[in-house]
């Protein structure tokens, strides 16, 4: 594969996590806080906080998505940046309770309130995702190991 | 409906399963995470330039990765140079197999190298 094959795949899927990772996060909090007649409360805060986070890391998301769609294959560059993105990751869905929207309060006019904590459900995800941290680096010393295997494979093809 | 009942209960009963050793795991991570966003949130919440250099500049060392090394074959600037050594390299190999001393010119008298002299520098003698 061409280099420019390499950066037209790079852009595909950074194109792709800006949409995943920003755009749609965005679109559904600024939709949920926009809507009138719902009968909760954001605060301000707690939507800023969202908001901020969301495109802070949602932008690095997308250059480490960059760096690694648009490696070759089974290559050492790709492993680390799939790695640093897993770990990126992480902090990314921890910035959802950072922000608070992993406990969300909603308050109903006139009956009361009712509270949602998802910070359970998070701590699971967090268990699975350190098993994909497990793998992204025994990818790594696999392709360090086996190098030149790779290479010469991935100059046959 | 029943389907999905099944199903429900069966996701429910991994995750149930699961729970014991994902959730501790879970809990070192979100240790670590935490103090990065900590971190992030004291040092790094003024606003998005930071992030938005870091997007930026990854992408561009990337192109400039990839424009060198694309991983089948070296990239085409880095390609030129490869290219000039590799004809350099077949230069040198055809005259190491080649005797050059048959083409020096020698003085018809005393056999002495002239280079482009038309005079032997050791006997003296006219080279006509």
């Amino acid at each position: 594969m061409g280099a420019v094959k390499n950066m037209v795949k790079g852009f595909l899927f950074t194109g792709i996590y800006v949409v995943v990772s920003v755009v749609i996060p965005l679109v559904t909090f600024t939709l949920i806080s926009d809507i009138e007649g719902i009968p909760f409360e954001w605060e301000q805060q707690d939507y800023n906080n969202i908001t901020f986070w969301i495109t802070a890391l949602g932008l690095v998301m997308s250059g480490l998505a960059f760096f690694k769609y648009s490696s070759p294959k089974q290559s050492i560059r790709k492993g680390v940046f799939a790695l640093i993105q897993v770990l990126v990751n992480c902090i990314y869905i921890w910035s959802y309770t950072f922000s608070g929207a992993a406990e969300i309060t909603f308050v109903i006019t006139g009956m009361g309130f009712f509270s949602l904590n998802l910070e359970a459900m998070i701590l699971i995800y967090m268990g699975v995702y350190f098993l994909t941290i497990i793998i992204k680096i025994y990818d790594i010393i696999d392709f360090t190991v086996n190098r030149e295997k790779i290479r010469e494979n991935r100059m046959k093809e | 409906m029943d389907f999905l009942d099944i199903l429900a209960e069966i996701v429910g009963s991994i995750l149930l399963f699961l729970k014991p050793i994902v959730s501790p795991i879970g809990r070192w991570m979100v240790g670590w995470i935490s103090t990065v966003t900590q971190f992030l949130k004291d040092n790094l919440s003024n606003g998005l330039t930071f992030y938005i250099v870091i997007c930026a500049m990854l992408v561009i060392s990337a192109m400039i990765v990839n424009s060198i090394w694309p991983g089948d074959k070296p990239g085409a600037s880095f390609q030129k140079g490869v290219d000039k050594i590799d004809d350099f390299e077949t230069k040198i190999e055809k005259i190491d197999g080649e005797d050059i001393t048959e083409e020096i010119r020698r003085c018809k008298d005393c056999g002495n190298p002239l280079g482009d002299q038309e005079v032997c520098p050791l006997c003296g003698a006219r080279q006509i």
